[in-house]
């Protein structure tokens, strides 16, 4: 079959205009070979990003918890949340230092070598379990010499092991389940167009609506480029149907001769670094700021469920477990939504997001709101807990600072300032 | 023969002012009259020729405009600037120093490198 196949192919060449090497390619059945690296294929995807700002925010969660008990250990006279506020403000400005490294390239050097380090997921995942381990365990340790001083070993230890159980599950978790959809994420196939002989029901518009859409998970591609490609794509096919090859193969041809869409998409950030840097460290940005309303959300929730619980008087059990177990289902929830993002299930939302904030007005106004948002909630918690009473207003700043409203209000204000300029009307326009 | 991919990278900017300067173009059309002028000698993966086109619109060099093709969708024309013409004005200078040196050297006749032998054998 393959020498007819190829028979046929080789009587096209004087006509269509196809060079040897592309027939023997058709030929072939159109492979180039084994698939290439997690980095150039799959490295480019928004949810790479967002995944890792997640992650960026559990080590900042961990080294917050790990520095503020040195420090208290170090000066046992202040207060361990007063003393984590300061730590929190410092890794606040830290973070900025950082994602202005990104969104400015300075650091362009430092992910590149990370990039080539990791030309194999394998190393990725192993160097990703080794730091989840580190950031997982030492804080429970942490918690644990804490406990110990506070000499609470004494009163039940079954419910103090209960409680480091749930503290290892509760940190364990967003690294498991980011992992699990980094290793979903990264090995992205690529679409290679069916070179068979001829397809009769082959769709070109799907193809190529594949192909668009492949190519616009690459970084550095905008929504205007890939009109220009597809232009290019529909003319280079419309060529080589002309000139006798079927449209499946026609389409695959063309696709060939345009590139695969991850060297595309590394010419295209060659040309463009500092747009690229800047969308980097949008996603980053996006990432952290959905955990922290994330962590309200979850916060108003387990709010509501410990006011039912009390108001009840049932279960008199339900602090040490019900709220935990509620706590992790939650977690789970908002993995599940971040799989479904990952999946483009959500692509009705997130476009009606986009078309909403296409202006840092309106992306400003809605972070304002939501930052209100937190500190209500917040508010609300610290009355719940505290019976009803206000507590003083430097407890209540320190405890507004723990909540993580400054990193939400440096994270909005950074993602307003880096945010890339609304593509044109041009690009909305689907071609016709 | 195939034209090395670093001898092809120097001489894609030349090549696209070159041809825009012709007139008012696009990336297919570019595409297209490269093959044709080198008949298939230099092939470019079409899609390494839009980051370039970017490029040099980056740097002032050409402007673009969306417009439409023959079947009505939507196309991207380019066409060159002031700068770009001063700009393939020095290009044309420099490709033009390498072409007489080349010409040149490949037009004087080898030569046969002198030894220097020593006195008993030199007779």
């Amino acid at each position: 079959m393959p020498d007819r196949d190829a028979s046929g192919i080789h009587g096209l060449l004087n006509t269509s205009g196809l060079s040897d090497e592309e027939v023997q390619w058709l030929a072939s059945g159109g492979s180039d070979g084994p698939a290439s690296t997690w980095v150039r294929e799959g490295g480019l995807a928004p949810a790479l990003w967002i995944a890792l700002g997640f992650l960026t925010y559990e080590v900042f969660k961990s080294l917050n918890y790990l520095l503020s008990f040195a420090l208290y250990c170090i000066s046992p006279s202040g207060s361990m949340r007063s003393v984590s506020a300061l730590v929190y403000v410092v890794l606040c400005g830290m973070m900025m230092v950082l994602a202005y490294g990104v969104s400015s390239g300075r650091l362009a050097r430092v992910i590149e070598e990370l990039s080539r380090r990791y030309t194999q997921r394998t190393f990725l995942m192993r160097d990703l379990a080794i730091a989840a381990i580190i950031f997982i365990f030492s804080p429970v340790v942490v918690q644990s010499v804490s406990l110990y001083m506070e000499r609470q070993w004494e009163t039940s230890l079954g419910a103090l092991a209960l409680q480091l159980f749930l503290s290892i599950c509760y940190r364990a978790l967003p690294w498991i389940v980011c992992i699990r959809i980094l290793g979903y994420v990264l090995p992205a196939k690529m679409a290679t167009g069916n070179v068979s002989p001829a397809i009769p029901s082959f769709d070109e518009d799907e193809a190529i609506a594949g192909w668009r859409a492949h190519l616009l998970k690459c970084e550095g591609v905008s929504e205007e480029d890939a009109l220009e490609l597809v232009e290019h794509l529909r003319e280079e096919m419309a060529a080589l149907t002309q000139a006798g090859l079927p449209a499946n193969q026609a389409f695959a041809v063309a696709c060939r001769r345009l590139g695969p869409p991850e060297t595309l998409s590394s010419e295209y950030a060659k040309a463009q670094p500092d747009v690229v840097w800047r969308t980097r460290a949008q996603w980053m940005l996006s990432g952290i700021l959905a955990t922290l309303l994330f962590m309200a959300a979850k916060q108003s929730i387990l709010l509501l469920l410990f006011g039912m619980v009390r108001l009840l008087h049932v279960l008199p059990w339900a602090p040490t477990l019900f709220l935990p177990v509620a706590d992790i289902l939650m977690w789970a929830t908002g993995f599940y939504l971040f799989t479904c993002f990952v999946n483009g299930r959500l692509t009705r939302f997130t476009g009606w997001l986009n078309r909403r904030h296409s202006g840092t007005r309106a992306l400003a106004t809605d972070l304002a709101f939501l930052a209100a948002v937190i500190v209500a909630v917040h508010l609300l918690y610290m009355l719940a807990w505290n019976s009803g009473k206000f507590m003083p207003v430097g407890s209540t700043l320190v405890m507004l600072v723990n909540a993580g409203l400054p990193l939400f209000v440096l994270a909005g204000a950074a993602l307003c300032w880096i945010r890339p300029a609304a593509p044109s009307q041009v690009c909305d326009q689907r071609p016709s | 023969m195939k034209i090395s991919k670093e001898l092809v990278a120097a001489s894609a900017t030349p090549l696209v002012l070159s041809i825009i300067a012709q007139g008012e173009s696009y990336g297919y059309a570019i595409i297209c009259r490269v093959r044709e002028l080198s008949h298939g000698e230099v092939t470019w993966m079409d899609g390494m020729l839009y980051p370039v086109l970017h490029r040099l619109e980056r740097q002032g060099l050409i402007e673009s405009r969306w417009g439409e093709s023959e079947t009505g969708r939507k196309r991207k024309y380019y066409r060159l600037c002031k700068e770009g013409s001063q700009a393939l004005e020095t290009e044309r200078a420099h490709w033009q120093v390498v072409d007489a040196m080349l010409t040149q050297l490949w037009k004087e006749k080898p030569s046969c490198p002198t030894v220097m032998l020593p006195a008993f054998m030199a007779c």
